[in-house]
C-alpha cells in the first residue's frame, strides 16, 4: 500500500514538475537563469515541511497519505539533479558569477522557506488546542 | 506532447520515486544514522547519471527526446529530491547539528556538481 502511494505520487509530482517548468522555460530562455527549478525547489521544500511537520505534530495522518504526498509527490516534483546540471552548464558556459548565485540562492533560501515552513506548522499546532478543547 | 509521452514521464517518475523510497528503506535498516546518507547518496548518484546522460542525449539526437522525457525529467528528476535535502538541513539545525548540517548542505552541492560534470565528460 505504501509502495502504491508513493508511485501515484511520483507519477503526478514528474508531471507537475515537468509541466510547471515547460511553463517557466520561456522566463528561464530570456533570462538564462532556470527560474523554472529554482521556484519548484522552493515552492516543495516549503510545502514539503510545513506538510511533514503538521503530520508529525499537529494532526495524525496515515502513513500511506502521508508517504504518498511527501515521498512521492513532492520528492518527485523538486529535484536535485536538473539543479546540478544546470549549475555544471552555466559554470562551463563561463557564468561563474550566475552558477553561483543559482547555488547559493537554491541552498540558503532552500533551508530557509523549509525552517518557515515548519514554523508555519506548529505556529497553527499553537492555535490549536483552544479548538480542540471544544470539540472534547 | 501526445499523451502517451505524459504518461512516459509519469511512469518513470513512479519508479524514480520508488527506488527512492526502496533506497531510503533499504538504507535505515542498515544504519542507525536513517537521514541524511540516503538522499546524499541518491542526490549524488542522479547528479552523475544526469551528467551522463545530458552527454549522451547530446551525441546521439535520434532518441533525444525520448532520453530526455523518460530518463531525465521522469526517473532522474523524480528519484532525486530536493525538498527532502532542505528538511533534513533544517532537521539537523534543529537537533543542534550545525557543524554536520554545513557539511550536508555544502557538501552535497559540492560533491554533487562535481559528480554530474564527471558524469558529462566521463563519455
Amino acid at each position: 500500500m505504501n509502495a502504491i502511494a508513493v508511485a501515484i505520487g511520483g507519477f503526478l509530482g514528474a508531471l507537475a514538475r515537468f509541466f510547471m517548468g515547460t511553463w517557466m522555460a520561456p522566463l528561464a530562455d530570456q533570462t538564462g537563469f532556470p527560474w523554472g527549478t529554482l521556484t519548484i525547489n522552493l515552492l516543495g521544500a516549503f510545502v514539503l515541511a510545513f506538510f511533514l511537520t503538521v503530520a508529525m505534530e499537529v494532526v495524525a495522518i496515515k502513513p500511506a497519505l502521508r508517504l504518498g504526498f511527501a515521498t512521492g509527490f513532492l520528492g518527485a516534483f523538486t529535484t536535485f539533479s536538473t539543479f546540478a546540471l544546470e549549475s555544471v552548464r552555466m559554470l562551463e558556459a563561463g557564468e561563474a558569477a550566475l552558477a553561483g548565485a543559482y547555488v547559493l540562492s537554491s541552498l540558503v533560501l532552500g533551508v530557509l522557506v523549509s525552517a518557515l515552513g515548519t514554523r508555519g506548522a506548529r505556529m497553527m499546532k499553537e492555535n490549536r488546542p483552544a479548538a480542540l478543547e471544544v470539540d472534547r | 506532447m501526445t499523451p502517451w509521452d505524459l504518461f512516459s514521464i509519469g511512469a518513470a517518475g513512479a519508479l524514480g520515486a520508488l527506488a527512492r523510497y526502496g533506497v531510503g528503506v533499504a538504507v535505515a535498516r542498515r544504519t542507525s544514522l536513517a537521514y541524511p546518507p540516503s538522499t546524499f547518496f541518491i542526490n549524488i548518484a542522479g547528479a552523475f547519471l544526469l551528467g551522463l546522460s545530458a552527454a549522451h542525449a547530446a551525441s546521439n539526437p535520434g532518441i533525444q527526446s525520448i532520453e530526455k522525457n523518460v530518463f531525465q525529467i521522469g526517473f532522474l528528476g523524480a528519484f532525486t529530491t530536493f525538498s527532502t535535502f532542505t528538511v533534513e538541513a533544517v532537521r539537523l539545525i534543529e537537533d543542534g547539528e550545525w557543524l554536520r548540517c554545513g557539511v550536508y548542505v555544502g557538501g552535497s552541492a559540492i560533491v554533487g556538481l562535481l559528480a554530474c560534470a564527471l558524469g558529462f565528460h566521463a563519455l
